[in-house]
């Protein structure tokens, strides 16, 4: 099963930058669904006014700063996923900060999107472990937030890992992801 | 974990990785403005996942995989208004003790359901009353009218 607990006692992130912009990959999803996410998160940051880099505070299991690149949405991608405001576009901004920030996890990657609900959320593991369900799969939630507020970052951490059933724990990470100054919760659930 | 299930669950996960592409697919094609191609990607996305779910449905498979499957399968039977199909897919999911985190999601979805299905039934036909009907109904109202008018003068201080 490679390295799928690995990540146990040791989910400090191991990057000193991130590119959420052009041509990366996500093994567990498409490239249109990639591509879609990485502009959804331009569309946000470009409301803000921020240029590439721009810094990206972590904080969770891990405390630092990172240099964080993207690009902006082209005018067809502005024209047909909408404005910074519309929630879908939040929130695929935020997935694709926090599936990129879990990607850079010791021995995990998002190797499976699955639908659920609202949205879909995204299961992690070695990507060199053989495929048995979602068995010992690591679990990653996600909540994005437009507008910089300490108050409802700190809300819906706590709301994520309260989500998770203390009696029967399914091994994840909880991932907060303001937009406004760029701004990312990382917490293993435990 | 015997080869059986493991085949079962093999099978499981390359249906589930080709319904998301569609899945993705449908999303592109949504916010592209092509509705009714979007739909019928949605719908292909759909059965993909309803059959890896049914696949999963012995009782020997584990429970967070069989769980994880039939809740995926049945936000996609929402998400093409298939409500009957959506309740047995949660109702499935939640047979055999899943996990509590997927079981409260589970329920979340059941009562989505709910709702998405009342909010998109169109509703019933007015219903037409016979005569003698007509008659008996009004003068169940008449009756309800003056009691509740007596009632209410017998409360109310002159």
């Amino acid at each position: 099963m490679g390295g799928r607990n690995s990540y146990v006692g040791s989910s400090a992130l191991t990057v000193m930058d991130l590119d959420i912009g052009f041509g990366w990959e996500m093994s567990g999803s498409t490239r249109e669904y990639a591509s879609v996410i990485s502009a959804c998160a331009g569309i946000c940051l470009k409301h803000h006014a921020h240029l590439t880099p721009v810094e990206l505070k972590v904080d969770g299991d891990s405390t630092q700063t990172l240099e964080m690149n993207w690009r902006e949405a082209t005018a067809k991608e502005l024209r047909t996923y909408g404005t910074a405001e519309d929630s879908e576009v939040i929130r695929f901004g935020a997935e694709c900060v926090a599936v990129r920030l879990a990607a850079r996890l010791p021995g995990l990657e998002v190797i499976i999107k699955a639908s659920k609900g609202t949205g879909c959320d995204f299961w992690l593991d070695d990507p060199s472990a053989k495929y048995e369900g979602y068995e010992g799969l690591v679990r990653l939630e996600v909540s994005g937030i437009l507008e910089d507020n300490e108050g409802v970052y700190r809300r819906r951490l706590r709301d994520k890992l309260a989500q998770m059933a203390p009696t029967d724990p399914i091994p994840g990470f909880a991932a907060i992801v303001m937009l406004g100054t760029p701004r990312a919760n990382l917490t293993e659930r435990r | 974990m015997n080869a059986q299930i493991h085949a079962q669950l093999e099978s499981a996960g390359e249906l589930h990785a080709r319904s998301m592409e569609l899945a993705d697919r449908a999303l592109v094609l949504r916010l592209e403005g092509s509705g009714s191609e979007s739909r019928r990607s949605l719908e292909q996305a759909f059965e993909l996942e309803r059959d890896a779910a049914d696949l999963l449905s012995a009782t020997d498979v584990p429970a967070l995989s069989r769980s994880v499957y039939h809740r995926s399968a049945a936000s996609l039977a929402i998400q093409v208004r298939d409500w009957d199909e959506a309740r047995r897919l949660v109702e499935q999911g939640l047979w055999g003790i899943p996990p509590q985190e997927i079981a409260v999601e589970l329920e979340e979805l059941k009562q989505l359901i709910e709702v998405e299905r009342r909010a998109t039934t169109p509703f019933a036909k007015p219903v037409q009353l016979r005569s003698y009907e007509t008659e008996r109904a009004v003068t169940y109202v008449k009756a309800f009218v003056t009691e509740a008018t007596d009632s209410y003068r017998r409360a109310t201080p002159a």
